[in-house]
């Protein structure tokens, strides 16, 4: 066999890697996500735990979520005055903005910013806690972990995105609106006309219920890599990495399912 | 004759093709300190896990209070555990949590409601009980090693329990805190009537505390006896934990 047969081989060998692995960690987090619904009707209710943990994900990505949707309103802003300009469908600008914000901006790109930012955070935590055997010390003191660590932080996941989502599309509309109107010298009644007869509650709604999703999964990701660290310093490390990618991935193949799945939903009137 | 409260009956536990415990057979007497010695990797902590009930065997019984611990639920364990405190090696304190909330936590979490005067005095009482006062704000990051195993024990008997494991607690510390931690398990349980369980591989501390020595080897109980009997003892692996160099050929 020659280097490129065996180059090839090797290829396929680490793709075919890479495929079981995905399936061993969708199989993982199901297993957990299953796990953690029974145990979030088992008392003790800690809501001191969930609104900690709708802090940390929720206030503490804030920023990120606010300075990400500035800006992703004004570049798209500018791009799609400028294409629309070429046919003379400035008035469209703002419906059309306000509807792909609603539907798939906001919460795709508020799901990727605060899966880079809390979800590693909590991959990272779960992970220290567990190689430094803080884990081992909560069971001893007949404290389930998971119960204690891992409902909070997933419920906390599934309530704050659809907020930051919010917050994400109204930044983003304003954004966009005031570089369609400064800069581009759109009226602001060009920009706004069209969005209430194009944007309907149920875009909004859509958008919200798949950020709630989106929550779930980057929550879920973090907690199950995390929970799971092995290994020392380089083992978080690797947990961490590979919970935001897990979960970066899985919100973007969710996302394409969800899509599908609500687009008869929008397009009924 | 004093009541047996852990019995241990032909554990086996294996991790892949490593088999760590071999039959492993042992008893720890009520209000003894029980040191279970042996070098790195023979599973001693392996064996503590098990006794609390972190990991399921894959062969044999483990007794608490004459309860069977390994054929219960997660739920009824919780409730065995409740008999247990446990000092980690690691100490492994809470590092979000300052001093005094990491010894308040076993009040907090457990099923008896303490007010919030009640617990600050038991945490000043457990605190003052390993010689440790003035530090309750204190983040665990701002403690030497010794200070935190120091912590680790007020945290292990806030709740009262029955019995403590350590887990090598002397491991990694100077000399001076080695004595003041060894001095600390025989005030713990003089002070308190706990039954000890101390695993390490340090003769000399197991020497000084313990009522008796298990020393295990390969996943078995090799030796037992009391310290002048292990002192007294010609078992070659026993004389080689004894005097190191003089083994050696």
């Amino acid at each position: 066999m020659g280097d490129l047969g065996r180059g090839a081989l090797r290829l396929v060998g680490t793709l075919g890697d890479i495929v079981l692995q995905v399936v061993a960690d969708l199989g993982g987090m199901a297993r957990m996500g299953a796990r953690l619904l029974v145990l979030t009707i088992r008392p003790p209710y800690r809501l001191r735990n969930l609104l900690s943990a709708m802090e940390a994900i929720g206030f503490g990505s804030l920023s990120v979520v606010v300075l990400t949707a500035f800006f992703a309103g004004a570049v798209f802003s500018l791009q799609v005055s400028l294409a629309f300009s070429l046919f003379n469908a400035e008035t469209l600008v703002g419906a059309t903005i306000a509807l792909s914000m609603a539907r798939e901006l906001a919460p795709v790109l508020t799901a990727l910013m605060v899966t880079g930012r809390a979800g590693s955070a909590i991959a990272t935590e779960l992970g220290t806690m567990r190689v430094s055997e803080q884990i081992d010390a909560l069971a001893t003191m007949a404290v389930e972990p998971e119960h204690y660590l891992l409902v909070p932080r997933v419920w906390a996941g599934v309530l704050t995105l659809p907020l930051l989502t919010a917050i994400f599309n109204l930044v983003a509309i304003l954004a966009a609106s005031f570089v369609a109107i400064t800069v581009e010298n759109l009226s602001v009644a060009a920009f706004w006309a069209r969005i209430p007869s194009w944007v309907d509650p149920k875009d909004v709604i859509g958008g919200l219920i798949k950020s709630a999703v989106f929550g779930l999964i980057l929550s879920l990701a973090g907690c199950y890599k995390g929970y799971n660290a092995t290994g020392g310093a380089r083992g978080v490390g690797l947990a961490t990495t590979q919970a935001v990618v897990l979960g970066s991935v899985l919100i973007l193949v969710s996302d394409y399912l969800l899509t599908t799945v609500m687009l008869p939903w929008w397009r009924s009137s | 004759m004093r009541r047996t409260v852990i019995e241990v009956v032909g554990l086996h536990k294996s991790f892949g093709p490593n088999h760590v415990l071999r039959g492993l057979d042992l008893t720890v007497e009520k209000g003894a300190i029980q040191v279970i010695i042996g070098a790195s990797g023979s599973g001693k902590s392996v064996l503590l896990k098990h006794i609390i009930g972190l990991l399921s065997p894959d062969a044999g019984r483990i007794y608490v209070d004459g309860e069977e611990i390994t054929r219960m639920s997660p739920r009824e364990i919780m409730r065995v555990r409740k008999k247990f405190g446990m000092v980690f090696q690691t100490s492994a304190l809470f590092d979000s949590l300052t001093v005094a909330e990491n010894v308040a936590f076993p009040l907090r979490v457990g099923d008896r409601q303490y007010g919030e005067e009640e617990i600050r005095r038991i945490v000043r009482e457990k605190l003052a009980l390993v010689h440790l006062e003035g530090v309750e704000h204190l983040m665990p990051a701002e403690l030497s090693g010794g200070m935190k195993k120091r912590v680790a024990l007020a945290r292990a008997v806030a709740h009262d329990p029955e019995i403590v494991l350590y887990d090598e607690p002397t491991t990694g510390l100077d000399p001076i805190t080695v004595e003041s931690v060894n001095d600390l398990i025989l005030e713990t349980r003089d002070r308190l009537q706990v039954t000890s369980v101390v695993i390490s591989h340090d003769m000399a501390s197991a020497l000084y505390i313990a009522d008796d020595i298990a020393v295990l080897k390969e996943g078995r109980i090799i030796f037992r006896g009391t310290p002048e009997e292990i002192q007294r003892a010609d078992h070659p692996y026993v004389r080689r934990f004894l005097h190191p160099r003089a083994a050696r050929p």
